[in-house]
């Protein structure tokens, strides 16, 4: 399995081997094919299949495998590297050096003339250009459009789930897309801060494109990682979304192949054989726990680490698993028997800002996972199993009845209700009230399948989801617009 | 929706709507893509045009300049100018 580094713990001799593969790619012309194939998506418009929806993310971990398996057809040795712009983020970075990517651009026509890919070597000229350019020579222009992305965006970023809201493009919410934040937030100003050709369609003209994207792709590896079980949305089908987008759509311009690849064969990085250099070299191993034993010491020792434990359930009852001390983790259960099969999360439902999960649970074995609210934060926290707790019942709403009343009392915290639908036809789900609730619904019979979410169609800054549903038991999640956000609503259910 | 004109730190910004600029061309043909036809609005700079395109979510990208959509082409057509501005 190939390693993606960090660019700046390259050995000269990686960078020499990285940049005579990509200049060996371009004069075969196969370099081309790959910045046309970029500037057809742009091109595309409303219907582009590569940015501004769901599959950015899928879309491009497709497209760099292809780049690097192309350069590794050239070289077998050579793998993306990544360009870590929280730290390597000034015009005078190693990455910028004669020998590897070259420097800014100078004078009025920004030409990059330094490096390997100066024109004025006579290996890179550029072809495919965005429509009604004609200038043949890379350029860049640092910093004048912007900043690049700080590790506190980027921590921000990575606190946001789920992966997707609607409307499912690049006007979904900041602070209910990951894949929008990620895309619009973090993306865009990498482009835009090194500037010139970086900025166009064309943009993978310049050699910095795939480190600037592999960045973007292992960040995503990292939030996949912190948040198993809540990989992608939406299902394809999902109306209103851009054909490519879907979970199981095939993904153009590769849509014409035999097995054409979808959002969901290119989740699973590792299955595409690569890896990134930061991450656990072995799967974490996990750590058995006994119900109703003293609470068990641990540790979030690194910054993203997530710390597994299992505990088996012999009798089937209520359980409760929760955690002490003062650091602010964030806690998910997993099971039974598959450590994948996401049950419940939650962050601070114990005292103070630990995390609590009481629930009824089958037989079996059982999996929690759990890291630090921050990505960039550690601390020491101690996690115990008990078992005959008092389950707090999800709360049913009564179809066409008086309004529940609940209250977002901690940030990130999820308020749980089900309702019955009784016969087939439209129903409306809606709250009430000054908090800028937002709202998901789950089922039938599953709280774990996805139906639809919303958050300001109701009055105000209330949610409203109108949907036409079988007969069955169904459920609404509440929180807080605001990952931070708490405040009292009412929720009601109408046919 | 009327032609619009702007001028923005000394530069002409003008904006026409889809079917005026096909009648203004005569040939049905958009800015930068040869032998694309759409009614999408054409904009130019000093009188050069710009090659818009608009996103999923409506909002504007142009050439070179694909990485910070706007709402309006004119909003666009500003910041291409703040970028050639600050290039000089």
């Amino acid at each position: 399995m190939g390693i993606r580094k960090n660019q700046s713990t390259l050995t000269p001799a990686e960078k020499s081997a990285f940049v005579a593969a990509v200049k060996a790619l371009k004069a075969s012309g196969i370099y081309d094919v790959f910045v046309a194939q970029h500037r057809a998506a742009f091109l595309a418009g409303p219907n582009d299949p590569a940015h501004g929806g769901p599959a950015f993310l899928p879309w491009h971990r497709e497209y760099l495998r292809r780049f690097e398996r192309a350069l590794q057809e050239i070289d077998a040795s050579v793998s993306l590297p990544y360009w870590d712009w929280t730290i390597d983020r000034t015009p005078t970075a190693s990455i910028w050096d004669p020998d590897f990517m070259g420097g800014n651009g100078a004078g009025p026509s920004q030409q990059v003339t330094n490096g390997p890919f100066a024109f004025s070597t006579g290996e890179w000229t550029l072809t495919v250009l965005d429509p009604g350019n004609t200038t043949a020579f890379l350029t860049r222009a640092f910093g004048t459009m912007g900043s690049l992305p700080t590790q506190q965006a980027v921590n921000a970023a990575k606190s946001v789930v789920p992966y997707d809201s609607p409307p499912w493009n690049a006007a979904s919410n900041v602070n209910t897309s990951f894949r929008n934040r990620l895309e619009g937030v973090i993306h865009n100003p990498g482009h835009m801060w090194v500037g010139g050709s970086m900025m166009a369609m064309s943009s993978p003209n310049d050699p910095v494109f795939w480190l600037h994207h592999c960045n973007i792709d292992r960040l995503w590896a990292e939030w996949q990682t912190e948040n198993p079980g809540r990989m992608y949305l939406p299902p394809s089908g999902t109306p209103g979304v851009v054909p490519g987008h879907g979970l199981d759509d095939p993904m153009p311009p590769w849509d014409g192949e035999p097995a054409p690849p979808t959002p969901r064969s290119v989740l699973n990085h590792h299955a595409l054989d690569y890896s990134y250099d930061n991450e656990p070299r072995t799967t974490p191993e996990s750590l058995a726990l006994t119900i109703g034993t003293p609470p068990v010491s641990a540790s979030i020792g690194r910054a993203g680490e997530v710390d597994i434990f299992t505990f088996e359930v012999s009798a089937p009852g209520n359980y409760v698993i929760e955690t002490q001390g003062t650091t602010d983790v964030v806690m998910g259960l997993y099971g039974p028997d598959n450590s994948d099969s996401f049950i419940t999360e939650d962050d601070d439902g114990g005292a103070g800002q630990n995390s609590r999960i009481a629930r009824d649970l089958s037989s079996g074995t059982y999996y929690v996972r759990l890291r630090h609210y921050s990505s960039s934060s550690t601390g020491n926290y101690s996690i115990s199993v008990s078992a005959s707790a008092e389950q707090p019942a999800v709360p049913t709403i009564e179809v066409n009845g008086s309004a529940a009343a609940g209250i977002v009392s901690a940030g990130n915290e999820r308020d749980m209700y089900t309702f019955t639908a009784a016969n087939s036809g439209t129903y409306t789900i809606e709250t009430a009230g000054n908090t800028d609730c937002f709202i998901s619904l789950y089922g039938p019979a599953n709280p774990n399948t996805l139906i639809a979410q919303d958050d300001d169609s109701g009055p105000g800054a209330n949610s409203r989801i109108v949907a036409d549903l079988a007969p069955g038991e169904y459920f609404v999640q509440v929180r807080h617009y605001s990952p931070s956000g708490t405040g009292p609503y009412n929720i009601t259910v109408k046919s | 929706m009327a032609e619009q004109r702007e001028n923005y730190k000394g530069r002409e910004i003008i904006l026409r709507p889809g079917a005026e600029a096909l009648a203004a061309r005569g040939d049905g043909r958009v800015s930068g893509e040869q032998g694309a036809i759409t009614d999408e609005p054409e904009l130019t700079i000093d009188g050069k045009q710009i090659f818009i395109v608009r996103n999923s979510a409506g909002a504007y990208i142009a050439s070179g300049f694909a990485f910070d959509p706007q709402q309006s082409p004119v909003d666009l057509a500003k910041k291409i100018i703040d970028y050639e501005e600050a290039e000089r």
